[in-house]
């Protein structure tokens, strides 16, 4: 060892040897010193790429990310126009945002100084280029090894294909708890699928619900927008799932079986404790509903809990519309309907079966005896084909027989069947017939034809998929040309091959090439080739009403050129359930508006951010006025605090403005991404009230009460009306470019 | 107000000068000076040239990170714990997810083991590089510190190219860490840790063999064992008063059982035997470091762990300690069961050696020493202040 403790005067002398070496040292940033290559350095960002969802804003550790709306960004699903702002006053180039990143659009390059005495240009919108718009090589960025995100979803179990053979019984078995909790945890609430589902439900919310085990939470964050939701749960076209940030690199998240699980827990008598029932009476004003499916359903729920005195007409025995008479057991069980069903009229709506309006009652009568009458009579009528032969007793509207099974009406099912249809409608008749075959003869015998190929079948995947396992045969791409009658009984379905189904301008123009035939052996044939509205309803109106296409033509407000007739259901919007649902509850937004009462009860999340906008604008009205009454002030002090109040009364006014345009709070909550409005909340929440000691603390106070809530009315109004808010992605083009040349001269 | 020196007419006036029969004056070193490490201030009460009284002066750079953390996600606390002590981050990753690890009973992959391993004993290196340059500073030996601090930043080269930041590295995860090695990187450990091996002696005949450090640090600060255990000294500053104490070999934590090292005492326990402590320290991080290189398993080096937004650790708490290059650094951490820590009070070596024993063996010293006995403890004053 060199270490001896015998001190030497001289031995340091020997370093004098390096004095002919080249020095280490770099003069930055005249000289760029390369960085490593995964080196957390400036934020680049494939803004196309980017979908705006704002996990990357949740996961920052120093709230160093702000999510900007950027103008031109289009909006669509799974898309909002926001994008990540970066403050380099804040950031720690932790490069969690990377790695949280939904898209992997997010990453860094080795680009690691900016100098600038401006402080502004420490905040950007990185693009493609970075802050300096230089292209510097890729540095710290996404892992394939190193995943935050769990990608995977929680499989669902359900009854094997020998399990369901004749039963009518669910196939779906629904979550474990561990499950729901395990499937919950996979979602980023980022709220992208809010903007997409119809109803836009509180699907963050609820979920979040579920994975802190709290289904009661989950059940009323569902009942603000959708009274429907065990059905919902079941049979929901689930388009929030194509949505959903997690299914840009992985499975979207489970949203509609999650909905199912919470609604599972929470049983029949207790989802009164869900809602608040707590309702102002609304002068003995009725309304009558016409259509007990889900949009007529939805509009009675809403309406009597704003107060109103609701009569549902319906012209079968029972409610539930399509979902009762159309979907079947395996997928939708009566009790989950029942369940729906029974707990809104419990609430007080009345419910009129067996009565067609039109025929058993007239509608000037209703529109007599009711305030306003919301028509929502759904698509009854089974197109046909009109090949040759449709007119023969042994073929039916799929439809038709579906409400039939529901109504246990004994109907013919012969040993060899034909479908013709390549959509949902169509699997659900094959499928329930399959296992009426299968009960019946103990074997499946059933064709699936459609104009579609299987790539191009509108049917979900995996309903061909479970159909084939239950035995039905598939033939997609064929056109129904003839059924073959011979001695008066159905032989079979002549059907020719179909070349393609839309043309160029991608209308629906099948063409079909006849001399590919095949014929298939059947005694039964079904038409399940779609469904259309039965317009008797209005004919009285004809004259009067204005219609848009084959649609009654209504405003925003659902509202026809009959002040008295809303519109709701597949007939205006569609045609799902959930689609049936957001319009009734508008429909009913709309009665109650045009009845002229604000809606209050049935708010939403950004209706409740506007609320407490409202009520904290109007707090600050109140006591500036206080204050200016008083006359205690000092002329100066007079002058700023009347300045003050005039522009927290045209904040106010806005606010006011807001809240009755329910355009503008749809349009907020599509397109805010969590990110955004859960910060918004956590300001208001923050707020405290304001000390009134003394006129200065009030004032101040009341600044500092406002610059909190400014960032909420920012987004706000920036969606709205102000232009001069506007963060365009060309404006901070400009504003990097300036930053550029400033540092660019830095170094000359 | 009587213990600061003011100006009254121009004219300096000590606390006390006018009364003749008290000879003692205070005086500030710090909180910016040269001498002093970081944002730190020694507020001494002096008689002539010796130190009567010391006390020290923290807060200057206090963040609140303990009550921080309880504010953040578990994830999100991995990018602020490193910077409870800027020389020496690393302890702060490890201990930080060793806690979430022990609580949740989180497995972390060998390779992870041995990838923090390395982490920590270049962390070592690095650190203890910085302590002789500012060693060497206070007592005006101004080479040393271009030289260790210059050859620190190979280093860190090592540590930018591994983990993507130089002085912060945010790459312990719980379950394991966030990226693999990089293609090639052992190599250029190996040559880093060559180079760093063949200064060694290059420092000995600059710095450690020197005239003027041996007339100055021989002797100077002596810490006795008895004390230096009674007032809980830890780390190189226990080991150089003979006392082998090592968290490694004591405690053992990652792959630390697996690897052959030794640990270097002194007996003199003064500053030279605490300087040279840590000189024969680096020494073995570097044997360490090779048997890393050697041995590390091919696998994955992190346990998936769950959605980082909804991440719940279950409740439970954990104390883990790890031997930092200032001595023993540990985390005390409570979930209760939630998405962030309930509490988490971080042990850090500093405080003991920063504060409590550096105002006891100022007493007595010349002022021109209190620099250097406090260079030769290595606190870290931004981790007193945390
Ligand atoms: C077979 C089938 C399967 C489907 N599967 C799904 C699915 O899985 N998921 C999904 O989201 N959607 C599905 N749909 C679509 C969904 O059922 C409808 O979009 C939804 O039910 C429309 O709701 P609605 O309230 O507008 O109409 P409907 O549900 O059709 O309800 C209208 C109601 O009005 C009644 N009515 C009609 N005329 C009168 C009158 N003159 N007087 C009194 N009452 C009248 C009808 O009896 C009916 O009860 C399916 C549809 C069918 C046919
Ligand atoms: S690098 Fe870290 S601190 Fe910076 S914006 Fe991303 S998450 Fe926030
Ligand atoms: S889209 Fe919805 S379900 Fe998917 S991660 Fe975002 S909030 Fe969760």
């Amino acid at each position: 060892m060199a270490i001896d403790k015998i001190g030497s005067i001289l031995r340091p002398f020997t370093a004098l040897k390096n004095l002919a070496e080249k020095p280490d040292t770099l003069d930055v940033p005249r000289h760029y010193r390369p960085a490593a290559e995964r080196y957390r350095g400036f934020h680049v960002n494939d803004l196309d790429k980017c979908i705006g969802c704002g996990t990357c804003a949740e996961i920052c550790d120093n709230a160093a990310i702000r999510m900007v709306p950027v103008k031109g960004k289009e909006v669509g699903v799974g898309k909002t126009q926001y994008r990540p702002a970066i403050d380099y006053g804040r950031c720690c180039w932790c490069g969690l945002c990377v790695d949280v990143c939904t898209t992997n659009s997010l990453s860094m390059t080795r680009e690691y100084t900016h100098i600038s005495p401006d402080t502004d240009t420490f905040f950007i919108l990185p693009d493609e280029k970075g802050i300096h718009e230089k292209d510097f090589p890729q540095g710290w960025h996404a892992d394939e090894k190193i995943n935050f995100l769990d990608l995977e979803r929680v499989t669902m179990q359900e009854l094997s294909a020998a399990e369901r053979g004749d039963s009518f019984i669910e196939i779906v078995k629904g979550f474990s708890k561990e499950q729901a909790v395990k499937e919950a945890s996979r979602c980023v609430s980022c709220g992208l699928c809010t903007a997409t589902c119809p109803a836009h439900m509180n699907i963050p919310e609820y979920i979040d619900a579920i994975w802190k085990e709290d289904a009661t939470e989950a059940g009323r964050q569902m009942y603000k927008t959708n009274p429907l939701p065990d059905v919902c749960g079941r049979i929901c076209t689930h388009k929030c799932e194509t949505a959903c940030s997690l299914g840009q690199r992985g499975d979207p998240v489970s949203i509609r079986w999650l909905k199912r699980y919470a609604m599972d827990q929470i049983p029949a008598s207790e989802l009164n404790t869900l809602v608040n029932q707590s309702v102002v009476k609304q002068g003995g004003k009725k309304i009558a509903i016409v259509g007990g499916g889900p949009a007529g359903l939805s509009a009675a729920y809403y309406l009597v809990l704003m107060g109103y005195g609701v009569t549902l007409y319906e012209k079968y025995p029972k409610a539930g519309g399509m979902m009762r008479y159309g979907m079947p057991e395996y997928r939708l069980p009566y009790e989950s309907i029942d369940k729906d069903i029974d707990f809104i009229l419990s609430l007080g709506v009345e419910l009129k079966t067996n009565v067609t309006v039109g025929k058993d009652i007239p509608v000037e009568k209703l529109r007599d005896e009711y305030d306003a009458v919301i028509m929502a009579t759904g698509f009854h009528g089974g197109r046909s084909t009109r090949v040759p032969g449709t007119d023969h007793p042994m073929v039916f509207q799929a439809v038709d027989l579906l409400a039939r099974i529901t109504n246990g009406d004994e109907f013919p099912v012969e040993k060899d069947i034909v479908v013709i249809g390549g959509g949902n409608v169509a699997m659900d008749i094959a499928r329930s017939l399959a296992r009426m075959q299968k009960k019946k003869y103990g074997t499946v015998s059933l064709i699936v034809t459609s104009l579609e190929t299987r790539d191009i079948m509108p049917a979900d995947d995996e309903e061909i998929v479970e159909g084939e396992e239950e035995g039905i045969v598939f033939h997609p791409g064929r056109g129904p040309e003839e059924i073959i009658v011979e001695n008066g009984s159905i032989t079979g379905l002549k059907t020719s091959r179909c070349i393609r189904v839309f043309n160029d301008q991608k209308m629906f123009a099948p063409e079909f090439d006849k001399n590919d035939i095949e014929v298939y052996a059947a005694a039964q044939v079904i038409e399940a080739i779609g469904q259309g509205p039965e317009f008797d309803v209005f004919a009285p109106f004809a004259e009067s009403l204005e219609m848009a296409g084959r649609r009654v033509k209504v405003d925003q407000f659902f509202q026809s050129s009959l002040p008295w007739l809303f519109i709701a259901g597949d007939i205006i919007k569609g045609p799902d359930a959930i689609t049936g649902i957001e319009t009734g509850h508008q429909a009913a937004l709309g009665v109650d508006f045009w009845l002229g009462k604000q809606p209050d009860d049935t708010l939403s999340t950004i209706d409740e951010v506007l609320k407490i906008a409202l009520g904290f604008q109007r707090e600050q009205v109140t006591q500036l006025e206080a204050v200016l009454a008083a006359g205690s002030l000092a002329p100066a002090v007079e002058a700023e605090t009347s300045k003050l109040l005039a522009s927290e009364k045209a904040d106010l006014a806005a606010v006011e403005a807001l809240l009755a345009g329910r355009n503008t709070r749809i349009h907020l909550r599509q397109e805010m991404p969590r990110a955004v409005r859960r910060r918004d909340f956590k300001y208001l929440e923050a707020q405290k009230p304001i000390p009134a000691e003394s006129a200065s603390a009030t004032i101040k106070a009341i600044t500092e009460h406002a610059s909190a809530g400014f960032r909420l009315y920012t987004d706000i109004l920036f969606l709205t009306k102000s232009k001069e808010l506007e963060f365009s992605l060309d404006g901070l083009r400009d504003h990097q470019k300036a930053t550029a040349e400033r540092f660019a001269s830095l170094k000359d | 107000m009587s213990d600061i020196v003011t100006i009254n007419d121009g004219k300096a006036i000590m606390p006390g000068a006018n009364a003749p029969e008290n000879r003692e004056y205070n005086m500030f070193i710090g909180p910016n000076h040269p001498g002093i490490e970081g944002n730190f201030a020694l507020k001494l009460s002096i008689e002539g040239d010796i130190i009567q009284k010391a006390k020290t002066e923290a807060g200057f750079l206090h963040r609140g990170f303990e009550k921080l953390m309880e504010e953040r996600l578990f994830i999100q606390n991995i990018a602020i714990v490193c910077r409870i002590c800027v020389p020496d981050p690393d302890p702060n990753e490890e201990n930080y997810a060793r806690a979430i690890e022990a609580i949740g009973g989180i497995e972390v992959p060998r390779r992870a083991q041995f990838i923090r391993v390395l982490v920590l004993e270049l962390s070592r290196i690095a650190s203890h590089l910085f302590t002789f340059g500012g060693h060497a500073g206070t007592i005006g030996l101004y080479t040393m510190p271009n030289w260790s601090i210059s050859d620190r930043d190979r280093v860190l080269d090592l540590f930018e190219e591994l983990t993507g930041g130089r002085v912060y590295h945010i790459f312990n995860m719980p379950g394991g860490v966030r990226r693999d090695l990089p293609d090639g990187f052992k190599n250029r450990v190996r040559d880093v840790m060559d180079y760093v091996e063949s200064r060694l002696s290059e420092y000995d005949d600059l710095f450690f063999n020197n005239k003027i450090l041996l007339n100055r640090a021989v002797g100077t600060g002596i810490l006795p064992v008895d004390k230096a255990i009674a007032w809980g000294a830890t780390g190189p500053n226990l080991r150089a008063a003979g006392f082998a104490h090592d968290v490694r070999k004591d405690d053992p934590y990652e792959v630390y059982e697996e690897l052959e090292f030794d640990v270097p005492t002194a007996a003199d326990s003064d500053a030279y035997s605490r300087l040279i402590v840590r000189r024969r320290e680096i020494a073995e991080s570097i044997r360490i470091v090779r048997q890393v290189l050697d041995k590390i398993p091919e696998g994955p080096v992190w346990n998936k762990q769950p959605n980082p937004l909804k991440w719940r650790v279950p409740a439970g708490d954990a104390y883990v300690r790890t031997e930092s290059s200032k001595g023993e650094y540990a985390y005390y951490m409570v979930s209760d069961g939630g998405v962030r820590p309930y509490r988490v009070h971080v042990r850090g070596a500093s405080v003991t050696h920063g504060v409590h024993i550096l105002e006891n063996m100022l007493a007595g010293a010349r002022i021109e020493d209190a620099s250097q006995i406090m260079f030769s403890l290595d606190a870290c004053p931004p981790e007193v202040d945390r």
